[in-house]
């Protein structure tokens, strides 16, 4: 891996591989996370990937990156701490695939220069009126369908209970309520932001050639660079934690249970890798405590689970179970995620968690996707370059009393219950 | 053994056949971490009904097949899963209507997981008690998907589309026929469908071929075995809905409406056609009509007929074919109008020889991506080469594509038979 500046200030980072097939281009746009400019940061990217002065249609730019063997150029919108990052790239096949002549992966990153300096625009600036609209109905219709999908639904409405008044409740891709605000004005407003005031960064990954790419960069994406301080970690909460029990009602047929902790162990923690261990041991492999006891042995649902995030320190777990089994259910989880429930626990489960994670760790090594956002999150978090190797080490160094601490420190927020039933019968217990 | 090479995406396949005749296949991927092993027995829940050497017949409950699966890992001698994990793999398993796929994946070593795999499988145990425990979690798993509406809309068409085959019903079966299956009827089942010799394996990444060969050698694999006693897994009268289904229309609780049709193309129009060629001949002809970049997909977005999730898919198997299109739309009737009245107007000729280059281009290129990841370049390959089909071959086969290659997609699809059923909200009735 290399990293570097360019004379224009520009910081790239190059992640070179001969065992990948494609070559990754990617710029990364950092801003400072404001949830009044969520669906602009989104439609921007997708208005900026729909076409260009050179491709004036989405059907034109489509054609180009189909005859460039299924290239695809994709943007998306993620919150790192207090930090939005948009990310437009372009995936296409290595040069040594299907006799290329033509050098497609210099083809895509000039093609996704064109994308970001020269859209289509009128002479005002403002981006054309019909694509603007059509992008804001398909990203409203977007939104709409999350209602459709009860997974994601009743996450989405557990997040409002325990993170209200929070930016994390806030989501990257944009929200309903403040679609009526967007108009050809914002969205001009946001891309000249992005494109003077944001922070940037260019990734490039897989099979390239190095040399060649250095060479041809020197000329290309001439930004304005702007470098400040940033908030890479999520430091929002309430003073003091009181434990809310929360039920919705909706259409389904599975009640959904969503559980959430707050920790003080965020990302630049030291124990943040056993937080990590911890999570893996509670309810992320088929051998992790909530698994085999609430699914194993009590028999009470097929999917159970819990992930870490630990941008905001914060650990949660779900469940869908029959809803005559929801306080049963409901009830274990909440006995289980504690202290002593690590006391029981035998070394040999702390093992198996590590290897799980550890394998985990490994598999995103061969990820070309998860490579470069790894390095990215580890640049900002820790200022270092991602190493998988020192990760596993600090892993494999977990002890119990490690374990013991970190659930010492979560402290239990909300829990969430999504049942059958009419929205108006929504109560807090 | 035999080497067979990709040339067009730089891989290389080792092919051999063991004592027990089972095809074991391995994909070199040097420098991945990761390990899959993918062990394949290719009956899936569409076999619900058999014919076996002494022409007696057997018909056994929906979801036997999917509830099998599960009970593989209920071995009453051993906690399987754990085994697994001790040895730093993760295991898992899936039903699809055609096949039943057991695999894991490790960055450990490859030998020891494998034959565990192997016992896994082919010694497998039925305990009642866990036949009872079973049952509870897969009724949650079946209620789980009954909040799937894109699923439980797909298993609609389905149902209207085909009379009486059992791709129509859900591949976990239904809470009441799951409630028929016994130990004794896991064991009946197990001992017709999972024999050695109907079976394959693949397995992929950075590994070493000599030693998996001397390995398997020494396990059940390297036995001769009787014939199986199944003479044909079929199923019984199949027949088509005489009568094009007319428009379905059901009330949901969506914010937009789902709508699916789908073509059933009578299996008479293949026979002694090589159907995975088929299946890319009409992904082409459709995806030039229907796919982003095409003038029709255009002309949908503008008339907001459509958004982001419109998707169609072709499927082409020994014993059913059809195509399905999906959209969440505001307005069904003219989306399903539009889209089936411009079916029906479309021909060939239509297509030029530049558009059909750069499709098979687009097409080449997904092709060469699949195998940056080594568990997917293995499941293509498991899905092609079982078929009889080689990659390569295939390969070449596309790049020879003329216009007139596509033209029998329009007889194809003229003499479909139509399902369309749409999921629709109180206020858009």
């Amino acid at each position: 891996m290399t990293t570097f500046t360019l004379d224009h200030h520009l910081r790239v980072t190059l992640i070179p591989s001969t065992k990948y097939k494609t070559v990754g281009i990617a710029v990364k746009f950092i801003a400072d996370f404001d949830p009044q400019r969520t669906n602009e940061r989104l439609l921007v990217g997708r208005i900026l990937c729909s076409k260009s002065k050179k491709y004036p249609s989405k059907r034109l730019l489509q054609q180009k990156l189909d005859d460039m063997y299924g290239t695809q150029v994709t943007s998306h919108v993620s919150r790192i701490g207090f930090q939005s990052v948009s990310t437009i790239q372009a995936w296409v096949i290595s040069s040594r695939y299907m006799n290329d002549v033509f050098n497609l992966p210099l083809q895509a990153m000039d093609l996704l220069e064109e994308l970001l300096f020269y859209p289509y625009v009128d002479s005002e600036g403002y981006f054309d009126s019909r694509v603007c609209d059509e992008e804001l109905r398909l990203h409203k219709e977007e939104i709409e369908a999350i209602y459709h999908d009860k997974f994601e639904y009743s996450f989405q409405q557990f997040k409002k209970v325990m993170f209200h008044g929070e930016l994390f409740q806030s989501s990257a891709k944009g929200d309903l309520e403040t679609l009526d605000k967007v108009s050809k004005e914002t969205l001009k407003e946001v891309y000249n932001q992005m494109m003077t005031s944001d922070e940037k960064e260019l990734f490039i990954v897989g099979d390239f050639d190095e040399e060649m790419f250095h060479r041809h960069l020197l000329q290309r994406f001439r930004f304005t660079e702007v470098l400040k301080d940033r908030q890479w970690i999520d430091t929002e909460g309430p003073q003091t934690i009181t434990y809310r029990d929360v039920e919705e009602f909706n259409d389904l047929s599975q009640t959904r249970i969503s559980i959430g902790y707050r920790t003080p162990i965020q990302s630049d923690h030291p124990l943040r890798h056993a937080m990590s261990l911890f999570s893996v041991l509670m309810g992320e492999s088929d051998q992790s405590i909530l698994f085999q006891e609430i699914r194993e042995k009590s028999h009470l649902c097929y999917y159970i689970s819990s992930i870490y995030s630990e941008n905001k320190g914060a650990f949660f777990v779900f469940a869908g179970v029959d809803d005559l089994n929801r306080l049963q259910a409901k009830n274990q989880m909440l006995t289980l995620i504690s202290p002593s429930a690590i006391d029981a626990i035998s070394e040999d489960q702390i093992d198996l968690a590590k290897k799980h994670l550890i394998h985990r760790i490994q598999k995103q090594s061969d990820n070309m996707h998860a490579l470069m956002n790894l390095h990215f999150s580890n640049m900002k978090l820790h200022q270092s370059p991602y190493n998988p190797l020192s990760q596993i080490a600090a892993i494999s160094a977990i002890t119990k009393d490690e374990l013991r601490e970190v659930a010492k420190a979560l402290r239990v927020d909300t829990a969430h219950t999504l049942r059958n039933g009419d929205a108006h019968e929504n109560h807090t217990l | 053994m035999k080497i067979i090479p990709f040339d067009r995406v730089k891989e290389r396949v080792f092919e051999w056949k063991t004592p027990s005749n089972t095809t074991i296949r391995v994909l070199s991927k040097p420098d991945f971490y990761e390990k899959n092993v993918f062990l394949k027995i290719p009956f899936g829940a569409i076999h619900q009904q058999v014919l076996l050497q002494d022409e007696t017949r057997k018909t056994f409950p929906k979801g036997i097949a999917h509830f099998l699966e599960h009970m593989i890992f209920e071995n009453t001698e051993k906690d399987v899963s754990r085994e697994f994990a001790l040895l730093g793999a993760s295991v898992n398993a899936y039903t699809s209507p055609n096949e039943t796929v057991y695999y894991f994946s490790t960055t450990d070593d490859i030998i020891k997981p494998l034959m565990l795999l192997l016992e896994t499988v082919f010694q497998a145990t039925f305990a009642e008690e866990h036949v009872q425990k079973e049952r509870k979690i897969i009724s949650s798993e079946i209620q789980m998907y009954q909040d799937d509406l894109e699923q439980s809309l797909y298993y609609e068409v389905m149902k209207h589309l085909y009379s009486n085959h059992p791709i129509r019903d859900d591949i976990a079966g239904t809470k009441a026929s799951i409630e028929q299956i016994d130990s004794s009827m896991l064991e009946t089942y197990y001992q017709l469908h999972y024999h050695p010799s109907m079976c394959s394996i693949i397995i992929s990444g950075d590994v070493d071929v000599d030693k998996i060969q001397s390995a398997l050698s020494s396990t059940l694999l390297g036995t001769v075995y009787n014939s199986p006693e199944l003479k044909q897994s079929l199923y019984f009268g199949v027949r088509m809905k005489k009568e094009t289904t007319p428009f379905i229309q059901k009330t949901k609780d969506v914010n937009s409406a789902l709508w699916m049709k789908g073509y059933r193309i009578p299996m008479r129009l293949f026979e002694g056609r090589n159907i995975a060629e088929d299946e890319l001949r009409l992904i082409l002809y459709l995806d030039h009509f229907f796919a982003k970049g095409s003038d029709f997909h255009e002309q949908l977005l503008k008339k907001q007929l459509i958004n982001n999730s419109f998707d169609f898919s072709v499927t082409i198997e020994d014993n059913y074919a059809h195509i399905l299109f999906f959209t969440e739309t505001k307005n069904p009737l003219a989306t399903s109008k539009a889209i089936t009245g411009y079916l029906t107007s479309i021909e060939p000729n239509m297509i030029s020889k530049r558009q059909l280059d750069r499709q098979i281009r687009k097409l080449q290129g997904e092709f060469v991506q699949i195998f940056n990841s080594p568990k997917d370049g293995a499941a293509l390959i498991l899905d092609y080469e079982d078929k009889g089909i080689h990659l390569e071959s295939l390969l070449a086969w596309i790049e020879s594509l003329g216009r007139n290659d596509l033209a029998i997609s329009k007889k194809w699809l003229e003499e479909a038979k139509t399902a369309e059923v749409v999921y629709v909200s109180k206020n858009m009735v």
